[in-house]
């Protein structure tokens, strides 16, 4: 996760709104020539272009904005012996291995709170999970069927159980234990409905597809949920959070109708005046998923959640504020990144294969283009405290199919359904990838056809470099799809860094001890 | 960036074979191609000043844009050695072998063997350093000066040690005055400097819990960080040979303005903005070296993989060290400032960057050690192989953007003048290559195409051209039009109005021989007077 130390926060903060307005000067100077003074060749792909590309500022203008409004919300400590209230912990279990689900609840019969009671909700039926939960003298929900998923799971829980506060863990997040002495006094506000932790993989030490899938991630627990927290629009994502249960119970539950349970929860809150804040430091551990054919499922199940909730649930119908409204939106669209990447696909083949171009390229292009893209990425860069990795990038990037079936299958699909993300890695299977085999079948045909069509000419190879780029980002995740265990490097450099994190946070490394 | 792992380390032995063998190789390279190519117009000037005696040539080095040190110290190689094109080359070639094993001691110092060695290997093929260590001007020699300095700047932080301050500050003046340029490889440096000054300050800070770094009380940061001192010191004592040489060009008020004459054809003002393709072609040189208009074209076209690479870049960027920092700030900074200025002067050239260019080898080798094999083996195979074949292409393939063939085109004129002959020169300002290669008799007969009037001024108008020549081809039965630079559309248009007012005033083009990027014309007749041409206006 990207944390900034807290005396570097200012000159952290003041830096992002410097890079972000330069990235906006850059971004209105390139869309300006693509819109006002290029030439296009062909009008159908000059289009596609500019569609993908002013799609492309949007949502880096979303993000500018999203990191110059950052606010870190570190809530007072409670001294619980002169507090009252009650607090239920829920650890939702559906087919996780025990082994998982044990080390989940031991953790979180370590958190400190004299009134919290932990729940161990199976929506598997497990004698074994049930066993362990006596075990560890914890309560133990189950239930016929599993209508609502994960949602209903926990609906039926908060139909059963008391406190003034819950808070759910995946069967996998380990809770710090502090995790309640850091987030509870987030609830002094009456109107805070939820605070939401990180989501940190601890597996990506051992994993690659769960070190990239965390690195993905990591802008999102980082400035984007910081920014959203200073816009008072932070989603639940849906485990490490707590709620003010008299929040739920005036929405009537969390929402059983998305497999994206948090977010639709999030928005009808966020409708009803209710406020959420966002507490920037780790406290819980969970796994990230284990191999490509997983995390796809993953990526699926949270697009194809987003989207029926902006196609199907009417999401602007009631007001929301400005701000909410604007990162609502920025939700939304990045499950429309595919559908751009396409496009950006496209055009070199397109070209290679059929002569078509999109615009004329003078000079004029790479000038407005080239300083646009370096801008853009420093910002990202410095955002993320220069802790990003390329698998952050190419993890979104790379994931096209899946945003492409996302959108599909929200309107020819059929019900879509709630699959939790495996915990142990299966075979090595090929199917998740086959759409980005063929992609890359597809580049580097492409490639040596124009190659040979037109001959040896500047535009060829342009467009081969455009290609050469375009297999650097897609074949990670075939290399992935075999060598998912092998400890990546980033892992190596990281451990000794994560150590001397620990160092400055004594917090940090007494709960690690 | 994390250091590699202890499995590639290298032993001492293997590390100074390997050093031994590369220098070799690269020995070899830079001798065997050593006379592939002819002198071009700089060359020939170098040649030409250093000829001079040596208070002459100061005096006149002062008009230049260059510092002095390269010509000094050629002008006495001359004396030893010769004026032949291998003895004249000889001398920058000795520095570019010399880089090669300096790249070695640089990479191993800031990084560590592994780095070093595929810095050595590096510098040894490239084709940019080959072409640059064969060339008789003075960017061989800039290279090493640019890696002592930054060897040393980086011992002298590191250990603190007064010798390698002292080695730092001596680098650093003698590369001020091999190029001015050099002076950009300096406040990169200095900006990392300054950087490390900042984190020392910040890390007292954090154990003090007290504020220290200001501006306002620069005395206590130098007490603060005692490095600081050698840093100052070195860089006043470099900047003594300097503060010597300076006044005497400064006097020359016009020199500034006429930096872009020679390119400019003192036709066109030089303009402000950015020209992509010429911006492209530094680094595409800088990588591949120079090859022909084509394949420049192409590679210039793969502009796109900076994109790729930008994005490779974003993903490191938490693990580049301080040492990756060092050399990212003294390269980059540099190239950009040149990149800026060279939107107002025409210095987009790849050679002004050598200096620049030293520590991007440090991270281009720093960058493949990133790789485990068979990544690692595929890529330095990439780049060997590369490497190699840009070298042959650029040594033995004629048609290259920066190639001449002036030896051969001279060669002709030389074997077939005549006394009585005439010999025309197109553009006046490359007289220095006809006087390096032409016979001093025929060399007597040239006139230059366009003229200079009675103030030193160009007359470059077609109706003074065809005056001019009216008056000085005077009877001559034979003339010889050597034109040489025609891609700029000035020159080629006064080598169209000369040929045109040659055949209108008699004569007959007898002969014409094409080499690249030169061309000699043999025209005999005997001559009208007093004809005066309706010249092609531009």
């Amino acid at each position: 996760m990207i944390e900034i130390p807290q005396h570097r926060r200012r000159t952290y903060l003041r830096n992002c709104r410097i890079f972000s307005v330069l990235s906006a000067v850059f971004g209105i100077i390139y869309l300006q020539w693509l819109l006002f003074e290029a030439r296009p060749d062909n009008y159908v792909l000059y289009w596609m272009l500019v569609v993908a590309e002013c799609f492309n500022v949007a949502q880096a203008a979303g993000f500018w904005m999203t990191i110059s409004f950052q606010k870190w919300t570190e809530p007072p400590i409670p001294d619980f012996s002169q507090t009252t209230e009650t607090v239920d912990l829920f650890v939702t279990v559906c087919g996780e291995p025990a082994d998982v689900v044990g080390a989940t609840i031991t953790a979180a019969t370590q958190v400190r709170h004299p009134r919290c009671t932990i729940w161990v909700l199976d929506d598997g039926q497990d004698e074994t999970i049930r066993a362990l939960a006596e075990l560890h003298s914890v309560g133990y929900i189950t239930r016929q069927g599993r209508r609502g998923a994960k949602a209903g799971n926990i609906n039926h829980a908060l139909g059963l159980t008391r406190a003034d506060y819950f808070c759910i863990f995946d069967a996998d997040q380990i809770p710090k234990p502090a995790f309640l002495e850091a987030t509870l006094g987030g609830f002094e506000d009456p109107a805070v409905a939820f605070v939401q932790t990180p989501q940190v993989y601890r597996n990506r030490f051992t994993n690659r597809v769960s070190a990239g899938s965390h690195d993905q991630q990591s802008l999102f627990y980082g400035p984007i949920l910081r920014g959203k927290n200073g816009m008072n629009a932070v989603f639940s994502c849906g485990t490490n959070v707590v709620y003010r249960r008299g929040a739920i119970d005036d929405i009537g539950g969390l929402p059983e109708d998305s497999i994206t349970e948090d977010l639709r929860g999030s928005l009808i809150l966020n409708k009803r005046g209710y406020s959420s804040l966002y507490v920037s430091r780790i406290l819980a551990e969970g796994l990230g998923p284990l191999d490509v054919g997983s995390y796809f499922n993953q990526q699926f199940r949270w697009g194809r959640g987003g989207l029926e909730i902006l196609f199907q649930r009417r999401p602007y119908q009631r007001p929301m504020s400005l701000g909410q409204a604007f990162q609502y939106s920025l939700g939304f669209m990045f499950w429309f990144t595919g559908w751009i990447y396409l496009i950006y696909l496209a055009l070199p083949v397109l070209f290679l294969v059929f002569g078509f171009r999109p615009i004329q390229v003078p000079n004029d292009y790479p000038l407005r283009f080239i300083p646009y893209v370096l801008i853009a990425l420093a910002t990202i860069a410095y955002a993320a405290d220069f802790g990003l990795r390329f698998d952050g990038l190419r993890f979104t990037l790379a994931s096209f199919p899946v945003q492409l079936k996302s959108l599909i299958s929200t309107f020819f699909g059929g019900k879509s359904k709630f699959v939790v993300t495996p915990k142990k890695a299966g075979k090595v299977a090929l199917r998740p990838i086959l759409p980005i085999i063929f992609t890359m079948i597809v580049l580097v045909f492409s490639a040596i056809y124009g190659l040979m069509r037109l001959g040896p000419d500047p535009s060829v190879f342009n467009n081969i470099a455009w290609i050469i780029g375009h297999i650097i980002i897609l074949q990670g995740f075939v290399f992935l799809t075999f060598n998912p265990e092998r400890a990546p490097v980033v892992g190596e450099a990281r451990a000794p860094e994560a150590a001397k994190h620990a160092e400055e946070a004594p917090h940090v490394a007494e709960e690690s001890a | 960036m994390a250091r590699p792992a202890a499995h590639t380390r290298i032993g001492t032995k293997a590390a100074v074979l390997s050093v031994l063998g590369l220098t070799l190789f690269g020995a070899f390279l830079r001798i065997v191609s050593i006379t592939s190519r002819s002198f071009w117009l700089d060359e020939a000037t170098a040649v030409r000043q250093a000829s001079r005696p040596i208070k002459l040539m100061l005096e006149l080095m002062s008009f230049n844009v260059h510092p002095p040190l390269f010509h000094a110290l050629l002008h006495y190689w001359i004396q030893v050695f010769g004026r032949s094109e291998v003895a004249v080359r000889a001398f920058p070639t000795m520095f570019g072998i010399a880089a090669v094993p300096l790249a070695y001691w640089v990479g191993a110092t800031i990084y560590d063997r592994r780095v070093g060695l595929i810095s050595c290997g590096i510098m040894a093929i490239s084709p940019f350093y080959i072409w640059y260590s064969q060339e008789a001007r003075m960017y061989a020699m800039l290279l090493v000066f640019a890696l002592v300095s930054i060897g040393a700047i980086w011992k002298a932080i590191d250990t603190g040690h007064f010798g390698w301050w002292a080695l730092y500050s001596l680098a650093t003046a003698l590369g001020l005055m091999t190029q001015y340029f050099f002076i950009f490889l300096v406040v990169g440096q200095s900006l990392y400097f300054l950087l490390f000054v900042i984190v020392k300050e910040e890390q007292a800070a954090d154990a003090e819990g007290t504020k220290r770094l200001s501006w306002k009380r620069p005395w206590a940061v130098v007490q603060d960080v005692p490095e600081s001192v050698g840093w100052l010191a070195s860089l006043l004592f470099a900047a003594v040979p300097l503060a010597w040489w300076l006044p005497n060009v400064l006097i020359h008020k016009a020199l500034l303005g006429k930096v872009s004459e020679p390119l400019n054809y003192g036709w066109e003002a030089p303009r402000v903005g950015i020209n992509f393709n010429e911006l492209m072609l530094v680094p595409v040189e800088m990588v591949t070296g120079f090859h022909s208009q084509i394949a420049t074209r192409d590679l210039v076209a793969m502009w796109p993989l900076l994109i790729s690479f930008a994005l490779l870049f974003v993903g490191w960027a938490h693990r580049v060290s301080s040492r990756t920092w060092f050399l990212i700030l003294s390269g980059v900074t540099g190239a950009t400032i040149m990149a800026a200025l060279g939107q107002w002067q025409p210095i987009l050239d790849a050679r002004y960057f050598i200096a620049a260019t030293a520590p991007l080898v440090f991270l281009l080798a720093r960058f493949l050690t990133e790789f485990k094999p068979p990544v690692f083996n595929l890529l330095l195979v990439v780049l060997v192989v590369g490497s190699l074949f840009g070298w042959a292409d650029q040594s033995y393939n004629p048609s290259s953007i920066v190639k001449w063939q002036n030896r051969e085109a001279m060669n002709v004129v030389a074997e077939g003048y005549r006394p009585g002959d005439v010999i025309l020169l197109s553009p006046h300002f490359t007289s220095s290559i006809a006087e390096y290669y032409l016979p001093p008799d025929a060399y007597s007969t040239i006139i230059r195409v366009p003229g200079f009037d009675a103030e030193g001024r160009l007359r470059n108008l077609p109706s003074q051209l065809a005056e001019d020549l009216d008056r000085k081809v005077g009877p001559a039965r034979r003339v010889w039009l050597i034109s040489t630079w025609e891609d700029t559309p000035r020159i080629a248009l006064d080598r169209r109005n000369t040929a045109r007012w040659l055949t209108g005033a008699g004569y007959v083009l007898k002969k014409e021989w094409r080499f690249f990027r030169i061309r000699v014309a043999l025209y005999e007749g005997t001559p009208k007077r007093k004809f005066f041409i309706q010249p092609e206006v531009r």
